[in-house]
């Protein structure tokens, strides 16, 4: 065996974890070669001081203190819920809102009225679209763009529609409980949730409300638009 | 085995106490081992046993069940290691009269100047020499596992053990403490 080959050999037989002494070839290289002697015994004096040590001990039981930390990160997780949820909640409901809040800013002139009382809707018909012969016959469709905006006020009446379904179901909900004791089944963190939710958004279904209404009154009778004219 | 130990883990996971009891007890002792030759400093090795267990009871439900536990221990308490040694070196030096207190606790092997050789020029070896020669000789993990714990190819693993040993070797001959071994193995 060369020297070149000496340690490579050596660091074979410690990755299979076989005693290098033991190898004959190794042995005899070393009997020979003080240098690569002088490395053998590097070696294993090494391994045998790492296999030889005693398992070090700490001083003090870690346990509790793991076990404490672990319980509080639990409990700082459960509270980050619970603040998060119903930001998320209100922060998409408002996304959701922006573009109705939008109309109802471009159009301040407009008279505010209860959507739960809605007044009976007053189609507004162009000159153009009466029927000179007063037959009754179907009134032609509207331009692409109005037909969008009233595209618009259906939907927005349909999610304010969804609101107010919402806020009623909040409403009836445990968190109007005066007593102290909590509701069954509801937890006092999901008692201030819901009263939270609740809070944030009555101010918004009555402002869509209010906007809707308006436009409500404005929209035009579409229904012939369905069917062509005969 | 790992049967055992993936039940443990699910207990934990469940927020059972004894469970999370019984898994610091059975590996703290490895886990302190390893940290306190990697950062030769026991009170930091103390504070890395509790930051690595609860960071293992924290994220539990990452480890792959199917594979071998223990490497994924060590390589959490290798990394936070790693991290605060990577801070020591940032941080501005204390004063030389704190840093060599003397530790005066008996030492597990009273007078074995060798051993506090061995493990003096262990502490001179790159973090990474030291890290995957310790996973390798002190805790006895494969090459597969080591690369598996360190993020790193089985061959990178495999030479960065070889260099530990060549550079240890290396130091404690420039330190003359093995011509009596020499002389021993002479003999053979």
């Amino acid at each position: 065996m060369q020297c070149a080959e000496f340690e490579s050999r050596i660091n074979q037989l410690l990755d299979d974890r076989e005693p290098p002494r033991a190898d004959a070839r190794v042995a005899d290289h070393a009997r020979e070669c003080v240098a690569c002697a002088d490395v053998l015994a590097s070696y294993g004096q090494v391994l045998d001081i790492i296999q030889d040590s005693a398992p070090l001990e700490m001083d003090a039981d870690p346990t509790p203190l793991i076990i404490a930390q672990v319980q509080l990160a639990a409990r700082r997780r459960r509270r980050l819920w619970t603040t998060l949820v119903p930001l998320a909640v209100a922060a998409s409901l408002l996304i959701a809102l922006v573009p109705l809040i939008k109309m109802r800013l471009d159009r301040p002139d407009v008279e505010v009225v209860n959507l739960q009382t809605p007044e009976p809707v007053t189609p507004v018909v162009s000159p153009r679209e009466v029927d000179p012969t007063g037959a009754g016959s179907p009134q032609p469709p509207l331009p692409a763009d109005d037909r969008q905006g009233v595209d618009i006020v259906r939907m927005a009446i349909e999610v304010n529609k969804a609101l107010a379904g919402l806020t009623d179901r909040l409403s009836k909900t445990p968190t109007d409980d005066p007593s102290p004791q909590p509701a069954p089944g509801v937890a006092p963190e999901g008692r201030e949730w819901l009263r939270n939710i609740n809070d944030g958004l009555k101010p918004l279904a009555d402002t869509m409300a209010a906007a809707l209404s308006a436009m409500g009154r404005t929209l035009p009778n579409t229904a012939g638009e369905e069917s062509p004219s005969s | 085995m790992l049967q055992e130990l993936r039940e443990l883990a699910n207990r934990c996971m469940a927020g059972d106490q004894a469970a999370m009891v019984d898994l610091v007890e059975r590996y703290r002792a490895r886990v302190f081992g390893l940290c306190y030759r990697m950062l030769n400093h026991r009170q930091d090795a103390e504070d890395m046993v509790q930051e690595t267990f609860v960071r293992v009871l924290k994220s539990l439900r990452h480890w792959q069940q199917h594979r071998p536990f223990e490497p994924w221990l060590l390589a959490i308490a290798g990394n936070r290691c790693r991290t605060l040694l990577a801070a020591r070196g940032r941080r501005p030096t204390m004063s030389p009269l704190v840093e060599h207190l003397p530790d005066e606790r008996p030492s597990s092997q009273p007078g074995d100047e060798l051993m506090e050789e061995v493990w003096l020029v262990l502490l001179q070896l790159r973090k990474e020499y030291r890290q995957s020669f310790l996973l390798f000789h002190e805790q006895q993990l494969s090459y597969a596992e080591i690369s598996a714990a360190m993020d790193c190819p089985i061959g990178t693993a495999k030479t960065w053990v070889h260099r530990a040993r060549r550079d240890l070797a290396k130091g404690l001959r420039s330190r003359r403490v093995i011509e009596e071994s020499t002389n021993a193995v002479r003999r053979v």
